[in-house]
């Protein structure tokens, strides 16, 4: 699984995020959480790779990713970042065979296996009757399924999402959220995921990482993390929280002798 | 097993797929018409038995002496040169993500250009055999130039533009720099600087068409590193794929390409702009389908481009740049409010 040692990096002058350990477990989904600034992007593209630390190391499977060759993290490692190029005018179908871009040599054809993956992705996100509907021509909440698909045929056991839900109307966020909760569930689908919406993250989380001024300010799960405390340190904002099967806030106003920094 | 059933009787059924064939036929036919055209046209006309019996017999007629030696090596130099102009603005533009790098616009074919009139002018016989490769190393000297000027955490597809307008601008300041020092040798590259094929012969077919040949195979490459790209370059490099290496390999492609058409054919701009950009607009970005039909249209639009600019204008010979940009930029003015209007109504 993954795990980070001691990783620090500079973004700029002002900000720098530091994590002395944080260790994925196998089969969870994390959800890392905070406010706008505070580092939980960053350390989402830390973890995949999209950016090195300036110092630490994270470790897959117990090898750090720096030693890692390219294609062999991608058979285990995937990940959406949020922005998408939407003049790709590919069908659905072609989009989410490039998941199989680490397992085959480019010039090859796709071999069964391949094509079985690949049904098997637009099966399980519902987008097998789209697969020959070009990606311009989808709705926002089946366009950001089609790049999940895509991800999914990179049959991966850890999947990385950078704020999968942003733009999406409620009933595409649900659906998506749904969709990861069905692949943790059924596939043992590891998922760590940002989200900006802190009751959808407690719904469909197990774990929560809150990030604060990029350390690492709580991390727990919903019942440890979700207390008007936290939100009154990390966000500035009183809350009220509702316990019902998971705790849910309702925000009330935001504290006047602590401004959010 | 329903959905399986489903995919096999499916096939291709891009909305895009009959219009992509439609367009490649009609790209090929109209290139082999735009040949025989160009074949034909000219101040001497000959019928048809004429030609054959000239070119395919080894009589010394006047068939032969102009068909042969005249319009064909003129008629395959256009050919090369638009093929290696639209391949070469279809995989930059891919590569930059915008649809204004044209070698011509963001100073590639002008870098090639300056190295091409050094040689010309101070080194004429070297020029012979090592004009294409003097070039070449032009045009990738600028376009590695303009690549990492415009980098900033990525190369910004507005940075280019810009830094390649500039580029261009220093170029052309080095290039009448150099005119003026040499001004009783510039006769010679005069005409090669407005851009025409006039007065090849079959020595400048041989000296590029080994080059075209390599560039034109390894352009096959280039779609598929063009879409793994165009995913953009996070979700490439999430899925394994060395971005820099297709990027660079793309880079020195185009450039290749531009250098090929700027050693035979001087400054001939807007191919590489406007084929490009009109194919898109009709079969889409897609690079597989693009690339061959890009080729294919360029080396219409010259040959034919070609073939009027000769003819139209007796007695005189319009070089075929020249023609070119008197043509290219009103079309594309046309083409571009057209596809305007019909944006802001849908």
């Amino acid at each position: 699984m993954l795990l980070a040692k001691e990783i620090s990096y500079q973004h700029s002058q002002r900000f720098q995020l530091q994590v002395p350990h944080l260790q994925l477990k196998q089969g969870e989904i994390l959800s890392i959480i905070g406010p706008n600034g505070s580092g939980k992007s960053t350390l989402l593209r830390l973890l995949g790779r999209l950016w090195n630390p300036t110092s630490g190391q994270i470790l897959l499977d117990g090898v750090p990713l720096s030693q890692w060759d390219g294609c062999e993290i991608a058979k285990r490692l995937a990940m959406l970042p949020q922005v998408h190029d939407h003049s790709i005018e590919w069908t659905v179908r072609e989009l989410v065979e490039f998941g199989r871009h680490p397992h085959k040599t480019w010039y090859k054809r796709l071999s069964p296996e391949d094509e079985r993956m690949v049904h098997w992705a637009l099966e399980v996100t519902k987008m097998d009757a789209f697969q020959d509907r070009p990606l311009p021509a989808l709705s926002g909440g089946e366009r950001q399924r089609a790049w999940i698909a895509m991800t999914l045929a990179q049959s991966s056991n850890i999947l990385l999402l950078d704020e999968p839900t942003t733009y999406l109307d409620i009933a595409h966020q649900l659906e998506v959220m749904e969709l990861v909760k069905t692949l943790n569930q059924e596939l043992g689908l590891t998922v760590v995921m940002v989200l900006h919406d802190i009751n959808q993250a407690t719904l469909y989380s197990d774990r929560l990482v809150v990030m604060k001024n990029g350390r690492v300010h709580m991390d727990g799960s919903p019942e440890e993390v979700i207390q008007p405390s936290m939100f009154q340190d990390v966000f500035g904002i009183e809350v009220s929280i509702q316990h019902s099967d998971k705790p849910t806030f309702i925000p009330m106003r935001t504290c006047c002798d602590q401004r959010r920094k | 097993m329903e959905g399986l059933s489903v995919q096999e009787s499916k096939g291709v059924t891009h909305p895009l797929s009959r219009k992509r064939f439609t367009v490649l036929i009609l790209l090929v036919f109209g290139l082999l018409g735009a040949v025989c055209y160009a074949i034909f046209a000219g101040p001497v006309s000959f019928t048809s038995t004429e030609l054959v019996d000239g070119v395919l017999y080894q009589q010394d007629n006047m068939a032969k002496r102009i068909v042969w030696d005249l319009r064909l090596p003129r008629i395959l130099i256009g050919v090369i040169v638009g093929i290696c102009l639209a391949l070469s603005g279809s995989i930059l533009q891919g590569v930059m993500r915008n649809p204004l790098s044209d070698p011509g616009i963001i100073g590639v074919s002008s870098g090639a250009g300056v190295v091409a009139t050094t040689m010309l002018i101070i080194f004429p016989t070297a020029a012979a055999t090592f004009l294409p490769i003097g070039a070449f190393v032009g045009a990738f000297g600028t376009t590695l130039l303009i690549y990492f000027l415009s980098w900033n955490q990525g190369a910004s597809s507005h940075r280019i533009i810009l830094v390649g307008v500039a580029i261009n601008a220093l170029i052309g300041a080095i290039l009448s720099s150099l005119m003026l020092l040499f001004s009783d040798r510039v006769q010679s590259v005069l005409p090669w600087l407005s851009g025409g094929i006039g007065g090849v012969g079959w020595s400048h077919f041989q000296m590029v068409v080994g080059y075209a040949l390599i560039a034109i195979v390894l352009s096959f490459f280039a779609a598929h590193h063009l879409r793994v790209l165009s995913l953009g370059d996070e979700v490439a490099k999430l899925l394994g794929h060395r971005v820099e290496r297709s990027r660079f390999f793309l880079i020195l492609l185009s450039s290749l390409l531009a250098a090929i058409a700027v050693s035979v054919s001087g400054l001939i701009g807007f191919v590489g702009l406007v084929i490009p950009h009109i194919l898109r607009m009709i079969i889409g970005n897609d690079a597989r389908y693009l690339l061959p039909a890009s080729a294919l249209g360029g080396a219409l639009l010259v040959t034919l481009a070609d073939a009027f600019a000769r003819t139209w204008f007796d007695p005189i010979e319009l070089p075929v740049g020249v023609f070119l940009s008197f043509l290219g930029g009103p079309f594309f003015l046309f083409i571009l409010l057209k596809g305007m209007r019909r944006n802001a109504t849908s």
